[in-house]
């Protein structure tokens, strides 16, 4: 029996209250990394110290990891491929960018200055021909005009301008037009409500087949672009054999995205 | 691609390091949700842990010539993500932003909140957003990420004691913070 010193307190608690509490590795022995048993139960205050440690490393670890939506991955991904586009990269890109276009200017003003005079006279310039070409009805029935001004007049002059026009249509965007939502739910709703909609499209082999079409087994009954915090999916209305589902590819990528309820 | 998903972490870097950016996919499928876990922890928003996690992997790509292996490579990343958030924690304690807390949202009109998973308790969350950062980033790693003492050595490039001793008070704080000491001396 420990000596009484007339308190509550025996010799052996105060001796044990005057050891080093070591509270860093008691807080280590809470983690797992040290073992520190025989400091807690020896000592009231380290035990004490032991079990306000644990409750807070308990209170810690209840709470749930935070979890990146598919959406964010995606937007994460593109920010970040964006930004590791090297300069040296990106000032050839431009470099490269800049001297196909500006060959593509110098050949159709040249060919433009030609298709002018298929006869082989004189190329004229834009401004004599503006200034010396008289009234022709041929340019109010919708026969296009060169890029430089000089009225095309069939023969090679046509042809040249077809083939403008054959740019001109594949350099156009595609022609969905993303309609921003605020959620997937909301996107996905409005796919869902659009089924009533008349235009049906097949699901192969037709115009206007749209570009991740392919990766739609059924018919399609419904196709919608739509825009959710700056990533663009597709969402489809599908007819299968076990009957109708909603598909959402990404746009870009035409890669399925999982989508639940309430995203 | 297919190949890409059967190299090792630090084949990756080291692809990564002689300027192929298309490992940089595979290194973020891997490991985006650890960096985003810590960033959302440290950043206490999610808007912020967004822009961190983006920084870290820019970072990771611009330095993976530094990346020797020593360690595994989530350990370095989480190096990097430390330094990214404690730079953005300065710029916002900089030029400080009015922000909604996270909790404060209206409630979701369907009434499935797609974080409800992930609910921010706000007594930890905020106890943790008001201790200073070095506490912050101990316990962060220690009781929630369950890293060990060499480990945080090495990312938070301090000694053992020191991060004994952060992670030590780090929990002390919150303790004091969240009421469960009674009697704080």
């Amino acid at each position: 029996m420990p000596k009484s010193l007339g308190t509550s307190k025996t010799l052996h608690d105060v001796q044990t209250m005057m050891h080093e509490h070591d509270l860093d590795r008691i807080a280590a022995h809470v983690s797992g990394l040290e073992d520190a048993s025989a400091l807690i139960e020896s000592c009231p205050i380290c035990r004490e110290e032991f079990e306000l440690q644990r409750c807070i490393k308990a209170e810690l670890g209840s709470l749930d990891k935070p979890v990146l939506s598919q959406i964010e991955q995606q937007r994460i991904a593109r920010a970040v491929r964006i930004s590791v586009a090297t300069p040296s990269q990106a000032r050839f890109n431009r470099i490269a960018w800049g001297a196909v276009a500006a060959s593509f200017v110098v050949l159709f003003g040249f060919t433009a200055l030609l298709a002018g005079h298929p006869d082989g006279d004189r190329p004229r310039t834009s401004l004599e021909s503006s200034a010396t070409d008289s009234y022709s009805p041929e340019s109010e029935e919708g026969f296009s005009t060169g890029p430089l001004g000089v009225p095309s007049d069939g023969g090679a002059g046509q042809g040249i301008n077809d083939g403008s026009s054959d740019v001109a249509t594949l350099d156009r965007a595609p022609s969905e037009q993303f309609v921003e939502f605020d959620s997937v739910d909301a996107f996905v709703s409005e796919v869902a409500e659009r089924k009533s909609d008349t235009v049906l499209y097949p699901a192969s082999g037709t115009e206007g087949e749209g570009r991740c079409d392919s990766q739609i087994s059924g018919l399609i009954l419904v196709r919608l672009a739509g825009r959710i915090d700056g990533v663009d999916l597709i969402g489809y209305l599908v007819e299968t054999s076990t009957g109708r589902e909603i598909e959402v590819l990404f746009a870009d990528s035409c890669e399925r995205y999982e989508f639940t309820k309430g995203e | 691609m297919g190949a890409l998903t059967e190299k090792s972490d630090t084949e990756l870097m080291s692809l990564l390091a002689d300027g192929d950016s298309g490992c940089l996919d595979e290194l973020m499928k891997r490991h985006q949700d650890l960096v985003f876990s810590v960033a959302y922890r440290m950043m206490s928003d999610r808007e912020s842990a967004l822009d961190a996690t983006q920084d870290v992997f820019i970072n990771v790509f611009r330095k993976a010539k530094y990346f020797r292996g020593d360690s595994a490579l989530s350990t370095w990343i989480y190096r990097v993500t430390m330094n990214v958030c404690y730079d953005s924690l300065r710029k916002r304690k900089r030029h400080p932003t009015e922000s909604l807390p996270e909790h404060a949202d209206p409630p979701d009109a369907t009434g499935e909140d797609p974080y409800s998973s992930v609910e921010l308790r706000p007594s930890i969350q905020e106890a943790l957003d008001s201790i200073p950062n070095e506490f912050k980033a101990a316990v962060i790693l220690s009781d929630i990420e369950g890293l060990s003492i060499a480990e945080m050595e090495m990312v938070l490039g301090v000694p053992s004691g020191t991060v004994k001793s952060r992670v030590f008070r780090g929990r002390r704080l919150l303790a004091e913070i969240l009421g469960n000491l009674k009697d704080p001396t």
